[in-house]
C-alpha cells in the first residue's frame, strides 16, 4: 500500500515536471503577440519588430496551379484543418487568400525593414504569390513532394512585390495525400521578428531531434558493446533496440523526403519504442513481469503487420487504423506506467528515480503528442516525443556512472582489504613462525641435551664412576688413574669435535680422530698408516650420529691399542662395491680374535683389567649398536696371520 | 737457546711448563707469569723467542697478548696452549698471530715436539681447523674429489703454485689450498710431503705461511673484502 502511494506521488511528480517541461516548450515555440493581430492591421505602420497575424483567410479548393480569378471564396478560420473541414484531402490542392492593405509607398529598400512570412505548420507543401507573383515553394512538389508537414516554413518576401494600398497575399496547399491536411495561422511582418519564432520552432522540431538521433546512434553502440560483453544483462539490450526504435520513429520528425517503405514504420515504431522503454526499464530496475511483456509484444507484432498491410489493402483506413494504435498505446501507458513505478521505486536510487521520471515525462508527452495528432489542440501544436528521449538516456548515464564510480571503489577497498588481509597473514606466519622455529630450537635442544646425557652416561660418566668406585677401594694404580682420566678428556675432545659442523665430510671426522689419537698412537710406538680416500657427502651426519661414528672408530682403536699388542694400524676408506655402501676399515697385525671378539676379550683379561673387561665388553655391543642406528653394521674379523679387521660399512645419502 | 716466556695463571701448569721446558737444555723460560699484565710486561723486558700463553688469563684476554706480541715483538712465536684445541679459540689465536697451539694434555715429549716444530715451521694443523682455514679463505671446500690420484693432482698444483694470482700476501696459493685439502681429510705433514712431491719441511713452512695470511686476512673487512676478489680469481 505504502509502495503504491508513494508510486502514485513520484508519478505525480514526473507529471509536475513533464507538465511544465512541455509547457515551457510551447511557450518558446509560440509567439506571443505584441502588435495588432487583425488582417487588416498594416505592418507598415506598426514599429520595427511589428508584424501582422492573420487567422482569419478567404479558402477555396481548386486543382488550379495558378491563382484562381473569380472563384467562390470562403471565410475560414485559422488554422484549417482539411479533416476538420471534412474536405477531400485526396483532391489535393486549396488556395488561401489574405488581404491586407499597405498605406506607405513603395517599399524602396531604404527605408523600411525586410518582410518575411512565418508560418508554424503546413501539410504538406505550399507556393506563394504576392500581388499576384509567385515568389516561394516550401520545397519540392508534386509528384514527388518533400515532407514538410513537421516544419515551420519562413519566407522572406521580395520588397518589391509590395504595392501601395490593397495587396493580395495567396498561398496554394498541397495535400501530397497527408491524412491531416491544413495550415495554420500565418504572421506577416518584420523578418527579424519572425526569424526568431522560426528560429525556436526549427530548433524543437528539428534540430533536437536530429541531435537526440545522434546521442542515441551513440548509446546504442555503446550498449550493444556492453551486452556482447555481458550477455546476462538485457537491460543493455533492450536498450540498444529502444535506442535504434528510437532513431527509427525520430527520423520521420524531421527527415525531408521519405521513402515510402520507411514511412511504414512511423507509426509500428511507436509501439515497438513502448514495448522495448517498458523491458529495458524493468531490467534497469530487475523486476519483469513476463505477462505485460509478452502481451505488448504480440501487440506490436500484430499492428506493425496490420500497419504494413494496410497501405496496400485498405488505405482509405490507414488513418483509422494509426489511430487506433496511438489510442491503445495512450490508454496502456498508464497501467503500464504504474507497474514501472512499482518497478523502480522498490529500490529507491537515483537512477531510478531519474529514470522513472523520465518514463512519465514520455508517456505524457505520448499522450499530448496523441492528442496534438487528433488535432485536439489545434493544427499548429508541437510534437514533444522525442524531447523526451534524452531523460531516458540521462537515467542510463546516471546508472553507468554509479556502477563505474562503485566498481571503482569496490576495487579500492578490496585492494586495501586485500592489503590489510595480507599483512594481517603475513604477520601471523611470522608468529607461527618464530612459534615453530622457538619450539624446533627448544627440541633440538633438547634433543641435544639427551644425546649428551646419553654420551656422558654411557662414556665419560660411567667411566669416571668406575674409576671413582676402584680408587675407593684403593686398587687403582696411578697408572691406571692417569690412563683412565686421559680417556675421559678424550671423550670431552670427542664430544667438542662432534659439534663441529663438517657438512656431511666423513674424511674430516676420521681425520680429526686420527689427530687426536695420534699423540697416544706415538706413545705407544703404533704406527698409523691413512688410506683414506674421498667418500660422498653423507647427510645424515649431524653432531650424535658424528659422535656415534667416531665412538665406533675410537671403540676399534681403543681395542687395538689397550688389547692387541699391534706394531701397526692401517685406516682405510672407500666405497663397497658389492653393497653400495661406504666402508671404513681399521686393521692391525695385533693377536686378532675370534667373531665372539669381546666375548673372548672378557675372557682372556677379566682377571688383569677389570676396568677393560667392562669396557671392552660393552663396547663391542655398543659399536655393532651404534652402527645399526646409523643403518650401517660393524664387522668384526680376524685375519689370517694374526691382526684384526673392523669393517664398519655405512650407508650412503 | 731458546728464551721461552710463560704466561699461565694455574701455577700447577705454570710449573709443569717450565719442569718440561727445563728437561731440554735448548729451552731456557726466561720469565713465568699469571697475567697479561704482567705477561705484556715481560715481553718488552724479557724479549723471548717464544711465548706461550693460556687464553683464559684473569685480567686481559690471552688474545691480547698474542696482538701485542705480534706488534711489538715480530720474532717472538706466540703459542697457544689450550684445553682442547677447539676451533674458536685456535682460529683467534692465529688470527691474533700465533703461529700455533699446544694442548694442555699433551705429554712431555708431545709437548716438546711442538714447539720444536713451531720454531722449525708451523705446528700441526687439525683437519677440522684446516677445513675452517680453507672456509674462512672462500676456498671451495665443497668440490667434486677428483677422479685423478693425488700425486698426479699434488703434480698440476706445481705448476699452478707460481701462478697464484691476487696478493700473495693474502691469497692462498694453490699449494696452501692443497695442503689444507689434504690436512682436512686427515694427512700428516710426511704423508702430505709424499703426496705432494715435497719434503715435510716445505710443507711445514707452508703452513706457517698460512697463519700468518689468516692473521693479515683477519685485519680488517676492506682487505678482507679486496682479497676475495683476488682468492676467487686463485681458483
Amino acid at each position: 500500500m505504502n509502495a503504491i502511494a508513494q508510486s502514485f506521488s513520484l508519478l505525480l511528480l514526473g507529471a509536475a515536471l513533464s507538465g511544465s517541461l512541455v509547457w515551457s516548450c510551447l511557450a518558446m515555440a509560440e509567439p506571443v503577440p505584441d502588435a495588432p493581430t487583425t488582417a487588416a492591421a498594416d505592418p507598415h505602420h506598426a514599429d520595427f519588430r511589428a508584424y501582422a497575424l492573420f487567422d482569419k483567410a478567404d479558402f477555396v479548393q481548386s486543382e488550379s496551379l495558378l491563382p484562381p480569378a473569380n472563384t467562390n471564396w470562403q471565410s475560414v478560420a485559422l488554422p484549417d484543418s482539411w479533416s476538420i473541414a471534412k474536405r477531400d484531402r485526396r483532391a489535393g490542392l486549396g488556395w488561401y487568400r489574405f488581404r491586407f492593405s499597405h498605406t506607405g509607398a513603395q517599399h524602396d529598400g531604404k527605408t523600411a525593414a525586410q518582410r518575411a512570412i512565418y508560418i508554424p505548420r503546413i501539410t504538406n507543401n505550399i507556393e506563394v504569390f504576392l500581388n499576384g507573383s509567385s515568389f516561394a515553394v516550401s520545397g519540392r512538389l508534386a509528384p514527388k513532394p518533400d515532407n514538410a508537414w513537421n516544419r515551420a516554413q519562413f519566407f522572406l518576401v521580395p520588397p518589391s512585390l509590395f504595392k501601395a494600398g490593397e495587396n493580395e497575399l495567396l498561398i496554394r496547399l498541397h495535400t501530397d495525400g497527408f491524412p491531416r491536411a491544413g495550415i495554420s495561422k500565418v504572421y506577416l511582418g518584420d523578418s527579424d521578428a519572425l526569424n526568431e519564432f522560426y528560429q525556436r520552432r526549427y530548433l524543437i522540431q528539428t534540430t533536437a531531434p536530429q541531435i537526440i538521433t545522434g546521442l542515441l546512434v551513440m548509446m546504442s553502440i555503446f550498449s550493444l558493446a556492453i551486452w556482447a560483453r555481458r550477455r546476462s544483462e538485457k537491460m543493455f539490450l533492450y536498450f540498444a533496440l529502444m535506442a535504434v526504435v528510437a532513431v527509427i520513429r525520430l527520423i520521420h520528425y524531421y527527415l525531408r523526403t521519405t521513402p515510402d517503405w520507411l514511412l511504414l514504420t512511423a507509426v509500428p515504431s511507436l509501439a515497438w519504442l513502448t514495448l522495448f522503454q517498458m523491458q529495458f526499464s524493468f531490467r534497469f530496475a530487475n523486476f519483469s513481469v513476463p505477462r505485460i511483456e509478452s502481451g505488448l509484444f504480440i501487440f506490436c507484432v500484430i499492428s506493425t503487420i496490420v500497419l504494413f498491410i494496410m497501405p496496400f489493402a485498405a488505405p482509405q483506413f490507414y488513418g483509422q487504423t494509426t489511430m487506433v494504435v496511438y489510442l491503445a498505446l495512450t490508454a496502456a501507458s498508464p497501467f503500464l506506467l504504474l507497474a514501472l513505478a512499482y518497478a523502480l521505486t522498490r529500490q529507491r536510487s537515483i537512477e531510478n528515480i531519474i529514470l522513472l521520471t523520465a518514463l512519465i515525462l514520455n508517456g505524457a508527452l505520448g499522450v499530448h503528442d496523441t492528442l496534438a495528432y487528433q488535432e485536439r489542440l489545434g493544427f499548429d501544436r508541437l510534437y514533444l516525443l522525442p524531447l523526451g528521449l534524452p531523460m531516458i538516456l540521462f537515467a542510463v548515464a546516471a546508472l553507468l556512472v554509479k556502477r563505474f564510480v562503485s566498481t571503482l571503489s569496490s576495487y579500492e577497498s578490496l585492494n586495501a582489504d586485500l592489503a590489510r588481509r595480507v599483512s594481517e597473514r603475513e604477520s601471523q606466519l611470522q608468529q607461527s613462525y618464530e612459534r615453530s622455529r622457538e619450539l624446533d630450537q627448544q627440541r633440538a635442544t633438547a634433543e641435544e641435551r639427551q644425546r649428551l646425557m646419553r654420551d656422558m652416561h654411557d662414556g665419560i660418566g660411567s667411566h669416571l664412576m668406575s674409576t671413582l668406585a676402584l680408587a675407593r677401594m684403593g686398587s687403582l694404580s696411578h697408572k691406571d688413574m692417569t690412563e683412565v682420566l686421559a680417556d675421559c678428556i678424550d671423550e670431552l675432545k670427542l664430544t667438542i669435535d662432534s659439534l663441529e659442523p663438517v657438512e656431511r665430510d666423513l674424511l674430516v671426522v676420521l681425520g680429526n680422530l686420527r689427530y687426536r689419537l695420534e699423540p697416544r698412537l706415538n706413545a705407544a710406538r703404533i704406527s698409523l698408516e691413512w688410506a683414506v680416500n674421498d667418500l660422498p657427502p653423507l647427510t645424515y651426519l649431524d653432531p650424535g650420529n658424528i659422535r656415534s661414528v667416531l665412538r665406533i672408530v675410537q671403540e676399534a682403536f681403543t681395542n687395538t691399542l689397550k688389547h692387541s699388542g699391534a706394531k701397526r694400524i692401517t685406516i682405510s676408506t672407500g666405497i663397497d662395491r658389492a653393497s653400495s655402501r661406504v666402508l671404513v676399515r681399521i686393521t692391525d697385525d695385533g693377536v686378532g680374535v675370534s667373531p665372539a671378539f669381546g666375548n673372548d676379550m672378557l675372557g682372556s683379561n677379566a682377571n688383569k683389567k677389570p676396568i677393560d673387561e667392562k669396557y671392552a665388553g660393552r663396547g663391542i655391543d655398543n659399536m655393532k649398536n651404534r652402527a645399526a642406528k646409523l643403518g650401517g653394521e660393524v664387522q668384526l674379523m680376524a685375519l689370517q696371520g694374526g691382526g684384526t679387521c673392523v669393517n664398519l660399512y655405512l650407508p650412503i645419502g | 737457546m731458546t728464551r721461552v716466556l710463560i704466561v699461565e695463571d694455574d701455577v700447577a701448569f705454570r710449573r709443569r711448563y717450565a719442569a718440561i721446558l727445563a728437561r731440554d737444555p735448548a729451552f731456557e723460560v726466561v720469565a713465568s707469569v699469571g697475567t697479561g699484565g704482567e705477561g705484556m710486561a715481560m715481553l718488552e723486558l724479557r724479549k723471548p723467542d717464544v711465548l706461550l700463553v693460556d687464553l683464559g688469563l684473569p685480567d686481559i684476554s690471552g688474545i691480547s697478548v698474542i696482538q701485542h706480541a705480534t706488534k711489538t715483538l715480530p720474532t717472538c712465536e706466540s703459542m697457544v696452549v689450550t684445553v682442547f684445541g677447539d676451533e674458536e679459540h685456535v682460529l683467534a689465536s692465529i688470527e691474533a698471530g700465533a703461529s700455533g697451539y699446544l694442548l694442555k694434555d699433551a705429554s712431555e715429549e708431545n709437548f716438546l715436539e711442538g714447539i720444536r716444530e713451531l720454531i722449525a715451521g708451523g705446528s700441526p694443523i687439525s683437519p677440522i681447523i684446516a677445513r675452517r682455514l680453507l672456509k674462512r679463505f672462500h676456498a671451495d671446500i665443497d668440490v667434486p674429489p677428483s677422479i685423478l690420484p693425488l700425486e698426479r693432482r699434488a703434480g698440476v698444483a706445481e705448476t699452478e703454485a707460481d701462478a697464484a694470482v691476487g696478493d700473495s700476501e693474502i691469497a692462498l696459493s694453490s699449494r696452501e689450498r692443497e695442503i689444507l685439502l689434504l690436512a682436512s681429510k686427515g694427512f700428516n705433514y710426511p704423508e702430505m710431503g709424499k703426496l705432494m712431491g715435497i719434503s715435510p719441511h716445505t710443507v711445514t713452512s707452508h703452513v706457517k705461511k698460512i697463519y700468518r695470511k689468516l692473521a693479515v686476512h683477519s685485519r680488517g673487512e676492506a682487505v678482507f673484502e679486496a682479497n676475495r676478489m683476488g682468492l676467487i680469481r686463485t681458483l
